[in-house]
């Protein structure tokens, strides 16, 4: 006796697919729609909700401090993106050199991936310490000028930077890696035989066979920017003087600080459209000068 | 025009040693087939020729210039890869156009020359697309575009047709040698395929085991093979090569001294016409056909001598003879000798040809 449902073979397709649909409906949409109609009440968490319709978006607008935000996340973003694969580049290169040294270095780099972030910000709270910490006593000892790593208002937003690309370099130089060793070596051959120059072979066949790497790299690299948090919740609180404070940032401190419910949905509304209307252009600028095989 | 010549040619990765010592010379302006069974060394030959790979001893020269710290680029080579190594993220122009690019060739001049050559192999049509869009045939016309555009001394191909079908095979191998009469250039050629060597070669390169058999035309390849390898990798089916008693007393009793064994192709076996009995020189033996082969055009006989030892016979334009009892002739001069080493003992002077010069 077979169930009705598996014999129809309409039905068959979306009943295998329901497991995973419903996940994503209870996980993802439905968070997603709860929170954009959140944005249009104003609510603390335990009063009756109040419906204030684009108040909140009004408010969020009018904030003289939320254009300052907004430029935070995106020079953050684009700091951390492009530092992660200049350098993760690099370093895939060094890797992708026979011997034992990028071997050892192979397993080094992939480290920091797995200390979990919290650890990592708290280390670097010490490190970079104004007075105590080893950054500092290190500048000292060379006879530089210390730097207020986590308390100059101009350095801090690039420390967090610097954490977050510690940490993640490695992994990306990894993926990197993978897709720079299978490039097939007869291309290069074949370069080497055109009398194509180290630079020519890099930029005409390197780069263009790893590019659908790079392009989902960039683009995984720029939504975790967006996402940013331990290392700013433990190391800065978005200071000093909210040069390091984020949109998720924001978010956290009006909704689970000053339970501020339905403005930090609206800013949640604004971080979505602005990761989404990102996503599209990066889509529209670089998707064809990616060469998939 | 080059001359390509490896001197004491040595090749090991690790303790693994490819090429003992090797001494080629490729004559500028032949069509040098470098051929033998895989693992024997001719790619390897060519990559060091191309400067892919370096060799462990010895010197190469090309065109009486030594290359030795001269990189791959700068030889004066352009080769075809089995593969084609076609640049997947170029369109076919920029393919073509590439090495013309880094050799700092005007613009202009490129633009020109690029449209020549795909005029030349039929690729004008598909010059704007990705290699991805052509097909086998059209990928191998790029990797020759690719290679003829910069006009060099020397073309290596690595089995520039395996991965072709029969029929494109067949119809590439006339172009090629074709393209080799209309340039001129010297081409060494990669091949474990006997029948390409021989349609294609002017010269050819025999290799086993890291060394070189034998080096000769096709025709004399064919006719005068050194060694029993040689003999039998050339023919299809190969050389009989059997014990020198095989053929009974009278022919051992002819061999040569240091004679072992005895070897003859499978086309020179006649089957013995019973109206014209043999006449001296010709040797009769009697067979027993096990098996038929009808390949149309030929038929391979394989049959078995009274001492028990195979031999494969190939006839043209006759009808199909029934298995069992058959008697065939062989004349002493289609019998080939080799010694213990299997090595061809050289030609004894043959009384009749004598006679035939003096008598002329």
């Amino acid at each position: 006796m077979k169930n009705a449902l598996l014999r129809d073979r309409r039905l068959l397709p979306y009943a295998l697919i329901a497991p995973a649909l419903v996940i994503l409906a209870v996980f993802y949409l439905y968070p997603i729609g709860y929170n954009a109609v959140l944005s249009v009440f104003s609510w603390d968490l335990r009063g009756p909700m109040k419906f204030v319709g684009f108040g909140n978006f009004a408010e969020l607008f009018t904030d003289p401090d939320f254009g300052k935000v907004i430029q935070n996340t995106l020079v953050y973003m684009g700091m951390e993106v492009s530092l992660v694969m200049i350098f993760g580049l690099i370093l895939a290169l060094f890797l992708n050199r026979q011997g034992w040294l990028s071997e050892f270095l192979q397993g080094v780099s992939f480290a920091p991936n797995v200390i979990a972030l919290v650890s990592v910000s708290l280390i670097f709270v010490w490190l970079m310490d104004d007075d105590i910490g080893l950054f500092n006593q290190i500048l000292s000892a060379v006879g530089l000028e210390p730097v207020g790593w986590l308390s100059d208002p101009q350095v801090a937003l690039f420390s967090l930077v610097l954490v977050s690309v510690w940490k993640s370099v490695g992994l990306n130089a990894l993926i990197i890696l993978s897709a720079l060793q299978s490039i097939p070596r007869y291309l290069f051959e074949a370069a080497d035989l055109d009398n194509a120059s180290a630079w020519t072979r890099f930029r005409r066949i390197t780069i263009p066979m790893i590019s659908p790497t790079l392009f989902f790299l960039v683009l995984v690299n720029v939504i975790g920017s967006f996402q940013a948090f331990d290392t700013i919740n433990v190391m800065t609180q978005g200071g000093p003087q909210s040069s390091t404070n984020t949109l998720i940032f924001s978010v956290y401190r009006e909704g689970f600080e000053y339970y501020r419910v339905g403005y930090a949905a609206a800013i949640a509304v604004v971080l979505m459209v602005l990761v989404g209307l990102i996503t599209v252009l990066y889509f529209r600028a670089f998707q064809k000068r990616v060469h998939y095989r | 025009m080059s001359q390509i010549e490896l001197r004491n040619i040595g090749k090991s990765y690790g303790d693994k040693e490819i090429i003992p010592s090797l001494d080629l010379t490729i004559e500028a302006g032949s069509f040098s087939v470098l051929v033998g069974p895989s693992g024997c060394g001719k790619s390897t030959t060519l990559r060091m020729i191309a400067g892919l790979e370096k060799p462990t001893t010895g010197t190469i020269s090309i065109g009486g210039k030594t290359v030795d710290d001269v990189t791959p680029g700068r030889r004066g080579v352009a080769m075809v890869f089995q593969n084609y190594a076609i640049y997947p993220t170029m369109t076919v122009e920029e393919n073509i156009e590439f090495g013309l690019r880094n050799n700092k060739v005007p613009k202009a001049e490129r633009r020109e020359l690029v449209h020549e050559i795909a005029e030349t192999v039929g690729l004008t049509a598909h010059l704007r697309k990705n290699p991805d869009a052509l097909s086998g045939g059209e990928r191998q016309r790029v990797a020759l575009a690719r290679a003829m555009v910069k006009k060099p001394a020397v073309f290596l191909m690595d089995e520039p047709l395996s991965n072709l079908d029969a029929k494109l095979r067949q119809h590439m191998r006339i172009e090629l040698i074709e393209l080799h009469e209309r340039l001129g250039a010297t081409f060494v050629y990669v091949t474990h395929d006997q029948v390409e060597a021989m349609s294609m070669g002017t010269s050819i390169v025999l290799m086993d085991g890291g060394r070189i058999q034998q080096q000769a035309a096709p025709t004399e390849l064919y006719a005068k093979p050194h060694n029993v390898f040689t003999s039998r990798f050339i023919g299809t089916p190969p050389m009989n090569v059997l014990r020198v008693g095989s053929f009974g007393a009278d022919v051992a009793s002819d061999a040569p001294a240091g004679a072992e064994w005895l070897g003859v192709r499978p086309e020179r076996i006649t089957f013995a016409d019973t109206s014209r009995p043999a006449v001296p020189g010709e040797t009769e033996l009697a067979v027993t056909i096990l098996a038929l082969e009808n390949l149309g055009a030929e038929l391979v006989y394989r049959v078995e001598l009274p001492d028990g030892s195979r031999l494969a016979i190939k006839r043209f334009d006759e009808i199909a003879r029934p298995l069992g009892h058959a008697v065939v002739r062989v004349e002493s001069t289609d019998i080939h000798w080799f010694d213990a080493n299997e090595e061809r003992i050289a030609e004894p002077a043959i009384p009749g040809a004598v006679r035939e010069v003096v008598s002329a």
